[in-house]
């Protein structure tokens, strides 16, 4: 995927408005960008082609204990000129390398049950629906509220792939650990 | 030590207030902790906890005096600590940290927890000298590497801010890499953090020959992760650093043999070729395979393009970007043409390799576009459109590409047909088209994108929504010579089909935006913004496009809500970047610290920080101030200091998030966006003189009395007059820059997706600038008369400086554009646009706005003159009283003021019936088109987007009604508010 990739700088929050002024990605706090700098830089990649636009990025952190130690996606997007160019796909192998580096057991994310797009490129690129959030995503609008996929995909620290495995199909927010 | 049994027993009573405190219940809280302290009066740290519910239940005077008193009891304990530093974080006054944790470390002086969170308070106060000797107090006592590590951060951070470089180079940087290496020396280097933080120093110092040594030795191998894949690996960044240009070049040509889709080593490659090719090296043993001749890239270049052109390859973008790339890089040294005499290919060939891959995929437009420029002749440019052209009709791809794309070939006939345009367009197709043929094509394209029978996504803009893009550019060009309204209004209905069709589209929005704008209608600009929830971060890059428009069309509702939505957004950035920074040093994250301080600080400085600031006390002051309230709660301070350069300001503004699709000679362009920058802080440089002359004037009123300016109180003496609570010398320091004028009063139209133009050429034609100076000079003389006796050449300047500034009131109220209303021509009954939309002179929106801030600005400054004249006056009645002689020259000020104050209220009265009139007119019109509405409905259902097109028009109707009529209604309350106050003044 023809791209200059580099790690993720504060700078970038002032030239990401055409990734972000996108409905499904959500603009955040400043505090929240600069924490996952502060605490996992390697996870926040971004990617700009040759005329240094930037076309998307990712962010992540490595978390759990245990069997649990693992990588999460936190966000993921791409500006819409630079969809169906696999370059969703590319972030994603990055993070995963950084989470193997790091000896994660596995990579998650969560992910709107409606997104079917982006259900598809996950599974494609490997990852499994581990189980459901029930009403994960709250409407801001008060409208309905919407379950999550909990993906997930085994990296080579587990052999056996026992991390795919999930005690429960579905969950409760509450439920979740991380 | 307290029993085991009265620190349960504190614990229970505690508990109760952090409960209420957390619930948000601040009162109970404080009742609780009243109770607490009652029955244990020692207790400090319940006095700490109402210290905090005080201040959140907004007694914040008790608060702090409650906090006074806990810091002289000095806490030592974790819960009154971290409970007073909580205060202090949430009441803004970080800077008392550091005393609390000083006063409790010098009592408990080996406690671990104490110096860390001293540390930190120093952190938060960038206080790098005392960071450093804390941090260096830690490892001395607890040896812990850490702390070590905030130390060196301390001296790299002191290097990194010193004003004088030398001792950054001779002494901070030097102990920085001593400490780490006796450090690394004595064997106790464990983590990736210590040596990312030796390499940061070594880089800051230019030692790049060491630190490539570093990276290559056993430890680094160990302690750092692997280079993540495409990124450019350090040590080759080191070594061009060096100069080692044939090492990078023969590393990269490996790296790009193995995946020449990475623009990482494509520029690692061309970075180092470009040395080489310019330093005409020669060759040797340790140079005999790098490149340096144009043959050599050429080759590598082909290789890679036809490597991938083989059968079952996949198709990459990378190849192709190179060998432009390389073409652009010649062109830059002038060697373009010496490229082509050794194998490179024509420009437009190149283009087409690409585009006969890559031209049905939406990012092939923004990729290629910087290489355009090097179709140098109008041959080439046509060859590459004839190209284009061929490839259009092409239908599915001859080659696996990258991303196969399974969307139906017609799709990717318009796709490739919509890009082709815009490449046509960038290459100055439309320029040279004649008005009739733009607006034709403008029509072709826009029934291209409402014939269209995509499915289109909620939640994803579509390629084919550019056929209303080209569409309203078409426009746009033609109005940008003519200025006429009724393009802007069909591109508005224009974007508000693709907005509806394609509602994730932001780019449309963001037209739409600045066609609102241009058209005076700012709720819909409002309202759009809304939808693209543009919001944190995003007030510094994109609030520039509704700053221009809310205060200067008369919005100041809006305005004020808006610019302390912002205000909110930079206060609590700057706290949570400050906290941050606590992460990076418990994290290890030192280039962070560096990269995240940069930040902050240049946040503090953008251009949009200052001016909401501004027009929020602005607008506050202006359009708000009852003139009984207190003019000092009004504004931001710091505004008031006239010392603060507006020319450090920085300029945060996002253009590039619109595409420009002009061609050359007409983009936008950075000498245009930095002169509207100038621009704009000049104009910020008048709101700053107008905002603290109306404070100073205003505050002279509020704040001192002027029978309180007389020496002894004596009525027979002269009265005595101190400038100081005057602040005359302010008042003349800003008359004198008042005076200098603007910098430049014309300024440049810009392109339609450029800077927008400021305020200032219409101020300039106001006479603004010059009537606040007019004014000053009276409340100037007014005040000496009032408190040093009247000159006797006062008069004059009275007379002479009130008739002037309602002359220029009038001039501007009377200029041509000023008119509502516009007579509409018979041609608009045919037009496509509504004619009750010509009927509104939107340029007057603006020009109205203006007046009445200059009306709402002087009659503030007249108003507070209210009790100087008031002073005459009864002195006046007094001497007569007492049967005194009267001075003549105080009883004509008094009547020049009651004068000036019945002239302006004359003027005002006129701006209310005028804005009523206005009012009227709008309403009619509306009630007019409503039935005719009616009517028009019925014809249209029998057509195909008939009602669709109605209720588009409907809805820009509907937005031109509101938004007039909101700004109208509003100034029209500012001006019944200061005509309230003349009122009252006039009446001594």
């Amino acid at each position: 995927m023809m791209t200059y990739y580099r790690q993720f700088t504060c700078e970038d929050m002032l030239k990401f408005n055409k990734v972000n002024l996108d409905p499904l990605t959500e603009t955040y706090g400043v505090s929240f960008y600069m924490q996952y700098l502060a605490k996992w830089p390697e996870y926040f990649m971004v990617a700009e082609n040759p005329a240094k636009d930037m076309m998307g990025y990712i962010m992540g952190k490595v978390e759990g204990r245990g069997t649990d130690w693992h990588g999460h996606v936190t966000a993921l997007s791409v500006a819409c000129e630079f969809r169906r160019l696999h370059l969703g796909g590319e972030m994603m192998n990055r993070l995963e390398q950084v989470s193997d580096d790091k000896k994660g057991y596995f990579v998650d994310l969560f992910v709107r049950k409606s997104n079917d797009v982006a259900v598809n490129m996950y599974k494609k690129l490997g990852y499994v629906i581990y189980r459901t959030v029930i009403d994960y995503y709250t409407s801001p609008s008060g409208g309905m509220d919407e379950d999550a996929f909990d993906m997930r995909k085994p990296l080579s620290r587990d052999i056996d792939k026992r991390s795919i495995i999930a005690e429960k199909r579905f969950i409760t927010p509450e439920e979740l650990h991380y | 030590m307290p029993s085991q049994n009265s620190y349960a027993l504190t614990e229970k009573r505690l508990k109760p207030i952090y409960e209420f405190l957390d619930n948000g219940n601040n009162k109970k809280a404080i009742n609780e902790a009243d109770k607490v302290i009652r029955k244990q009066k020692d207790l400090v740290a319940a006095k700490v906890l109402k210290v905090i519910a005080l201040q959140r239940y907004g007694r914040s005077d008790e608060a702090f005096k409650l906090s006074t008193e806990v810091v002289e009891l000095k806490p030592t304990d974790e819960n009154s600590l971290q409970g007073m530093s909580l205060y202090y974080k949430e009441s803004g006054q970080t800077e008392l940290i550091s005393p609390l944790y000083e006063a409790a470390e010098k009592l408990v002086p080996n406690n671990e927890e104490l110096l860390t969170h001293l540390f930190m308070s120093y952190v938060r106060h960038d206080n790098f000298p005392k960071m450093k000797t804390t941090a260096a107090k830690l490892y001395k006592k607890y040896k812990s590497a850490p702390y070590l590590y905030w130390n060196i951060m301390s001296s790299v951070l002191q290097a990194d801010n010193a004003e004088n470089e030398e001792l950054a180079k001779k002494m901070h940087l030097p102990l920085a890499e001593k400490m780490i290496e006796r450090h690394m020396a004595e064997g106790n280097m464990e983590s990736p953090a210590e040596v990312k933080l030796y390499l940061l120093v070594l880089r800051m110092m230019g030692k790049h020959e060491k630190a490539l040594e570093v990276l290559e030795s056993d430890i680094a191998k160990k302690l750092l992760p692997p280079v993540i894949k495409g990124y450019t690996p350090e040590p080759l960044k080191l070594k061009m650093l060096m100069g080692k240009f044939s090492q990078v070049n023969i590393e990269s040509q490996k790296l790009l043999r193995e995946n020449p889709d990475s623009w990482n080593y494509i520029l690692a490659y061309l970075d180092s070729f470009d040395k080489l090719f310019a330093d005409d090296v020669k060759v040797d043993e340790e140079t005999e395979n790098a490149h340096h001749t144009i043959e050599q890239a050429v080759g590598i270049i082909e290789e890679l393009i036809a490597n991938q052109l083989e059968d079952g390859q996949i198709v990459m973008r990378g190849p192709y970007l190179f060998q432009l790339e390389f073409a652009r890089r010649l062109d830059n040294v002038d060697k373009l043409e010496q490229g082509f005499e050794h194998g490179l290919k024509k420009v437009e060939d190149m283009l087409l390799d690409y585009t006969d891959q890559f031209l049905h995929k939406p990012c092939c437009f923004s990729d290629i576009r910087q290489y355009l420029a090097l179709l140098k002749k109008r041959e080439n440019v046509d060859r590459f459109v004839e190209g284009l052209e061929g490839l259009k009709v092409q239908r599915a791809d001859k080659k696996k590409t990258l991303c196969p794309c399974h969307q139906e070939n017609e799709h990717l006939d318009q796709v490739r047909h919509v890009t082709t345009e815009l490449f046509k367009r960038v290459l100055g197709f439309h320029e040279r088209l004649e008005n009739s043929e733009k607006v034709k094509l403008s029509d072709e394209f826009f029934q291209k994108f409402m014939q269209s029978n995509e499915n289109r996504s909620s939640t994803e803009k579509s390629h084919l929504d550019y056929n209303v893009i080209i569409a309203v550019m078409l426009l746009l060009d033609i109005h940008y010579e003519s200025g006429d309204k009724r393009l802007l209004l069909k591109c508005a209905s224009m974007l508000e089909a693709c907005v509806r069709n394609s509602p994730a589209n932001s780019e449309a929005k963001l037209y739409l935006v600045r066609v609102y704008g241009k058209l005076g209608m700012f709720i819909p600009c409002a309202d759009l913004y809304d939808t693209m929830d543009i919001k944190y971060v995003q007030h510094a890059t994109l609030g520039y496009l509704l700053c221009r428009y809310m205060t200067s069309l008369g919005h100041d509702n809006a305005s004020f809500q808006i610019c302390q939505l912002a205000q909110n957004y930079f206060h609590t950035q700057r706290k949570d970047c400050t906290e941050s920074l606590i992460t990076c040093y418990r994290n290890g994250s030192f280039e962070q610290i560096i990269e995240f301080l940069k930040y902050r600080n240049s946040m503090d400085k953008s251009l949009h920080n200052y001016t909401t600031k501004m027009e929020s006390s602005f607008v506050d002051l202006v359009y708000r101030w009852k003139a009984d309230e207190k003019i000092d709660q009004l504004c931001y301070k710091e505004l008031l200091n006239l010392d603060f350069d507006i020319n450090d300001l920085l300029d945060h503004r996002d253009f590039d998030v619109l595409i420009d699709f002009n061609p050359a000679g007409n983009r936008r362009n950075d000498q245009d966006i930095k002169d509207n920058f100038n621009r704009e802080k000049d104009w910020l440089k008048f709101r700053r003189l107008l905002l603290a002359s109306l404070y100073y004037i205003g505050s002279n009123v509020q704040g001192v009395e002027p029978s309180s300016l007389q020496a002894n109180g004596n009525n027979n003496q002269e009265v005595m007059f101190d400038d100081e609570k005057l602040n005359f010398a302010v008042i003349r320091k800003i008359m004198t820059e008042l005076s200098c004028g603007w910098c430049d009063v014309t300024e440049k139209k810009y392109q339609f997706d450029g800077p927008l133009t400021t305020r200032i050429p219409l101020c300039h034609e106001a006479k603004y600038r010059e009537n606040v100076h007019l004014l000053l000079r009276y409340c100037l003389a007014v005040m000496t008369s009032s408190c040093r006796g009247a000159d006797d050449d006062v008069m004059a300047k009275l007379t002479e400086t009130s008739s002037k500034v309602v002359e220029n009131l009038k001039a501007f109220m009377e200029s041509e554009g000023m008119n509502f209303e516009v007579d509409c021509d018979g041609n608009s009954e045919s037009s496509d646009v509504p004619s009750i939309l010509m009927q509104f002179n939107s340029e007057a929106v603006e020009r109205r706005a203006l007046l009445t801030e200059m009306f709402s600005v002087t009659a503030i400054f007249v108003t507070s003159m209210k009790k100087f004249v008031k002073e005459m006056k009864t002195e006046m009645q007094r001497r007569r009283r007492k049967k005194k002689q009267i001075s003549t020259v105080k009883k004509d000020i008094v009547e020049n003021y009651q004068h000036f104050c019945n002239e302006l209220s004359q003027l005002g009265d006129e701006m209310v019936k005028n804005f009523n009139k206005c009012r009227q007119f709008i309403d009619d019109k509306m009630e007019i088109e409503q039935v005719s509405d009616q009517l028009h409905r019925q014809e249209l259902e029998d057509k195909d987007d008939g009602v669709d097109n109605l209720m588009i028009w409907n809805r820009i109707i509907s937005y031109a009604s509101a938004s007039y009529s909101t700004s109208i209604k509003q100034q029209s309350e500012v001006v019944q508010l200061r005509l309230a106050n003349l009122n009252t003044s006039s009446k001594l």
